[in-house]
């Protein structure tokens, strides 16, 4: 493993404890260059984990809460006309929004309208956001960290397939065990030291990391498991619709992250498949009919055999 | 159920089957049908576009009402077959206002394939059975469409007119073993559908005009195939219908009904080497009347024909279908020759007594010349001879006294007009004579070896009744015409140029052209094929065909022939189905590896779905202390070999390794 990978693991694990399987996770998804979507219910660290990602990666963020009043421009920015002091002429002047900025938290995204998470949705897509005609490109790297609350709860607009499809991961945390919660409630306030957390890679290094996450080799065996999961998907898991070739695209690149976050390898096994499969399909994939007691990505594993 | 919109990409599919089905039906079909169809595929199309709405509850009634209207003020009075099917149509195309979901869909094909099958009703030439092919292909293309789902992504590999192409030709075998073997009940099928379409074919009463309008028509009316290679010359080719033996003054036409007929009963037919009889099959075109084609002196030689005392072929009941029937004549043997009957006698001789008298006294002044009633003949035909009597398809239109104003001012007539003159003639002389109606000739195709005869063909002549003789035929188009027996019509009338003169596209025009001809004569020997194996095999000829060529004795065997087809129809099907879809042959690793789990699983350690080699062989190394190691170093040569560096030679070596750890495994 990489001595900058396992600093920043450390970090992160000091600050969101007991939760080193989504950890792992989320800085995977970021290093294959990947917007990440957090799920989970109230109070269970989302916003401490996105908080500490931001930190410990060394990049600028900002964050915006989603509420339903919210609106594109209190996301992209604004022109506001500005008078010259003492005259009556002016000019319009652009304010940039808080979309401006490397890693950008988007809070409980699930509670803004549809028309205020496509905007977001659009500078995720291209890198770049048009307002009023002007196409403005956006730092790089550009990530979003998204958290929602499930959408069973009320006053939300869950995301639609299509949205949901940028994600390249989503995770959820779930309750710590009682020993880590034991330390969380014996320890001092994690925001405070998510906010207090050094930066351990220079940007040159993190750009270094996404560019040897793709260098990650994918012998055939694997390949033809990863492809032999993705026609299950489409032709006899009974999903409504398989996974599209950007789901394919998206697992593959995800699988190399983990590899490289995980072991510190520089070729694939199918346990990197499997390991981020969940994070990967489940919210790609509805399913026709009721799954049973598994998960969408437990079935794809009991019936997609590794070797064949 | 859920309703399933129907897929974008099947309703130019279903528009194109339906359009389709509707070919057939040109003949027959009014125009404001068209009109309708035109107008509720367009408003469809609309729909689809995205530019007009479904019509509403209130118009849909309306157009039934108006649809239903149409079709009985169209046919009104008139119940026939052009009724029921104008009002079957008019259904299918209003079903399309309603083509919502998949299950709309489906009832737009199968009400398009019930029009098509309605189609061969009315047509049933080889080329309508081609086009109904095509039919059935679009209307499985549109079937096909309509379950294409757009995230069948397999599906979607295919077209599907070329899945349905393939569908087609797979089930062609069955298709044909349907064909031959699947029992012909023609009791249930065989109603007489009554077509109130007007045929063109001869009639049952004969004004002058009549025979020359027939003759510009180019329509099948038999054809004929001698079935022992005896082939009567053409001169012989009198095929009689029927007898015309009251004349009212202005018309021919029957007295009675035939009284006596005497039906065939099947019998051995009487082996013969008899060099005079003519044997022949014949399949002809529908007609509606009870009357067949034969030659003279004729003997019935099927189920369902008889002999009426006139001589005549006829049928049990009237032709509305195409038939195939068998006869044989003995064209030597005299009819009625040992002397007419009283009434007969009457009936051959009655005329009306005011008209044509001119005529009369002309048979009169005749008589007195020639007593024999031959030399009587022999002089009407010297005199059609040698006077100048023009033969045309075109005569002139003639007043009350038609057969006076005939043979003494315009002399220009066709047969019908020479065969009534003489018998009104014979007549008056107080011979006994009739006109007889039928055809006369036809087009041999000598490669095929059959006969075609057509609605051109139609002729008339005239039977004598002379003592000792019997019934004798006379001709005088023959002495007029004598090209008209030697050659046929088109001959007779070349200077005239009158032939087909209102059929600009008749392929029998085609004649002058050599390999026009020749290509209209393949043809026509395409359709005679057609014909005599595939429209006229009936349960009859099943059974031959089943006796004969498979040797098979009774209904039974061929309906267990029939289930086993299918039987092994389907198990081929099913070996094919299962071949292509078999799994890919393993690699020596994959079978070393199978083996390894398979002990493995027997000493407990069974592989899961999910479990990769390496945390397999870990679980399994942690159950088996005894080769713990080795399984362990595997672990890694395999994570080695399959994902980090890969390489096929190393890892067949490590074939041998796993089957070695398998047997160890305990």
């Amino acid at each position: 493993m990489s001595p900058a990978v396992s600093r920043v693991l450390r970090q992160l694990n000091d600050v969101i404890l007991g939760k080193e399987e989504q950890i792992k996770l989320a800085l995977s998804c970021l290093l294959a260059r990947g917007h990440l979507l957090i799920e989970d219910l109230p109070g269970m660290g989302k916003t401490t984990l996105s908080h500490a990602l931001a930190g410990v990666l060394g990049l600028e963020y900002k964050r915006i809460q989603f509420t339903s009043d919210l609106l594109p421009a209190d996301i992209l920015g604004v022109s506001i006309f500005e008078r010259e002091a003492g005259t009556e002429a002016g000019r319009f002047r652009f304010h940039p929004g808080p979309v401006f900025t490397q890693v950008l938290l988007a809070d409980e995204i699930n509670r803004a309208t549809p028309k205020a998470q496509s905007a977001l949705l659009e500078a995720m897509e291209e890198g770049q956001v048009t307002i009023e005609g002007e196409t403005r490109p956006l730092p790089q790297p550009f990530f979003v960290i998204a958290t929602q609350n499930p959408v069973s709860q009320s006053g939300t607009f869950p995301l639609p397939e299509s949205q949901l499809d940028r994600f390249l991961m989503r995770i959820q945390l779930g309750y710590p065990d009682p020993q880590a919660e034991r330390e969380l409630l014996e320890g001092k306030d994690r925001r405070a030291m998510a906010s207090a957390l050094q930066a351990e890679l220079s940007n040159e290094e993190l750009a270094q990391l996404q560019q040897q996450v793709k260098q990650v080799k994918a012998s055939a065996s694997v390949l033809d498991y990863l492809q032999r999961i993705i026609a299950f998907t489409r032709y006899e898991g009974g999903y409504q619709y398989g996974l599209s070739p950007r789901g394919a695209l998206a697992l593959l690149h995800s699988a190399k992250a983990w590899a490289l976050v995980d072991g510190g390898r520089e070729y694939l096994l199918p346990e990197d498949v499997q390991a981020v499969l969940a994070a990967v399909v489940d919210h790609r994939l509805a399913e026709a009919a009721d799954g049973g007691a598994h998960s969408v990505s437990q079935r794809i594993l009991n019936a997609v055999p590794v070797l064949l | 159920m859920r309703d399933t919109q129907i897929p974008r990409e099947a309703l130019p599919w279903l528009l194109a089957a339906q359009a389709g089905s509707l070919v057939l039906h040109i003949s027959h079909l009014p125009l404001w049908m068209w009109l309708l169809a035109a107008a509720v595929a367009g408003w469809r199309w609309l729909i689809h576009t995205g530019r007009v709405a479904y019509p509403g509850r209130r118009l849909k009634a309306l157009a039934v009402v108006a649809a239903s209207a149409g079709v009985i003020l169209t046919f009104w009075r008139s119940f026939a077959l052009e009724s029921a099917t104008a009002f079957l149509v008019a259904a299918a195309l209003l079903k399309l206002l309603e083509m919502r979901y998949r299950r709309d869909g489906y009832v737009v094909v199968f009400l398009s394939c019930f029009v098509l099958a309605v189609g061969f009703l009315f047509h049933q030439d080889i080329l309508a059975g081609l086009y109904g092919l095509l039919c059935v292909w679009l209307l499985m293309s549109a079937l096909l469409a309509l379950h294409r789902h757009f995230s069948s992504a397999r599906q979607a590999k295919r077209s599907v007119q070329r899945q349905a192409g393939t569908i087609l030709l797979v089930s062609l075998p069955l298709m044909l073993v349907l064909y031959f073997l699947f029992p012909r009940l023609s009791p249930l099928w065989g109603f007489n559908l009554h077509s109130g379409e007007a045929r063109t074919g001869l009639s049952e009463t004969m004004a002058p005009g009549d025979i020359a309008r027939l003759g510009q028509s180019d329509e099948l009316a038999f054809r004929v195939t001698f079935t022992d290679g005896r082939i009567p010359p053409r001169q012989e080719l009198y095929w009689r219908a029927l007898v015309l033996d009251q004349y009212d003054g202005r018309q021919w036409k029957p007295f009675a009904p035939p009284a006596a007929i005497d039906w065939y009963r099947a019998a051995p037919a009487a082996v013969t080497d008899d060099r005079s009889l003519y044997a022949y099959e014949i399949i002809q075109e529908p007609t509606g009347k009870r009357w067949l084609f034969a030659l003279r002196g004729v003997s019935a030689a099927e189920a369902g024909t008889g002999v009426t005392d006139q001589g005549m072929l006829v049928s049990r009941r009237p032709v509305h279908n195409r038939i195939r029937y068998r006869a044989q004549s003995w064209p030597a043997t005299p009819l009625q020759a040992e002397g007419l009957t009283a009434v007969g006698q009457r009936l051959a001789l009655s005329l009306p007594r005011s008209v044509n008298p001119q005529s009369r006294a002309f048979a009169a002044q005749l008589r007195q010349e020639h007593s024999s009633d031959e030399d009587f003949i022999q002089t009407l035909l010297s005199y059609f001879r040698d006077n100048a009597f023009y033969y045309t398809l075109k005569p002139d239109v003639l007043g009350s006294n038609d057969i006076d104003e005939f043979l003494f001012s315009s002399r220009r007539g066709f047969c019908a007009h020479y065969a009534g003159a003489l018998v009104f003639l014979a007549r008056s002389a107080g011979i006994p004579a009739r006109v007889v109606a039928g055809y006369q000739g036809g087009e041999w195709n000598a490669e095929e070896g059959y006969l075609t005869v057509r609605q051109y063909d139609a002729h008339a002549w005239a039977e004598v009744w002379l003592a000792g003789q019997g019934w004798v035929r006379v001709d005088p188009t023959a002495a007029v015409a004598p090209e008209r027996i030697e050659y046929g019509l088109e001959q007779a009338v070349a200077d005239e140029g009158s032939f087909l003169e209102d059929q600009v596209f008749s392929a029998q025009k085609l004649k002058g052209i050599n390999w026009l001809n020749r290509l209209r004569l393949e043809f026509d020997s395409l359709n005679y094929y057609w014909q005599r194996w595939v429209l006229a095999y009936d349960g009859e000829r099943q059974k031959g065909f089943l006796s004969g060529v498979l040797g098979l004795k009774d209904y039974k065997t061929g309906l267990v022939l029939l289930g086993s087809s299918f039987f092994v129809f389907f198990l081929l099907a099913s070996v094919v189905l299962w071949w292509k879809s078999r799994p890919p042959a393993q690699s020596p690793f994959m079978r070393a590896w199978r083996l390894l789990q398979q002990r493995g699983a027997r000493a407990g350690v069974v592989a899961m779905g999910s479990d990769t080699p390496s945390v397999y062989l870990q679980r399994l190394a942690e159950q088996q202390p005894l080769i713990r190691d080795e399984l362990l170093q595997l672990r890694q040569d395999i994570n080695q070999l399959l994902y980090q560096h890969e390489d096929a030679q190393r890892l067949a070596g490590l074939v041998r390794r796993l089957r070695r750890l398998a047997k160890r495994i305990k």
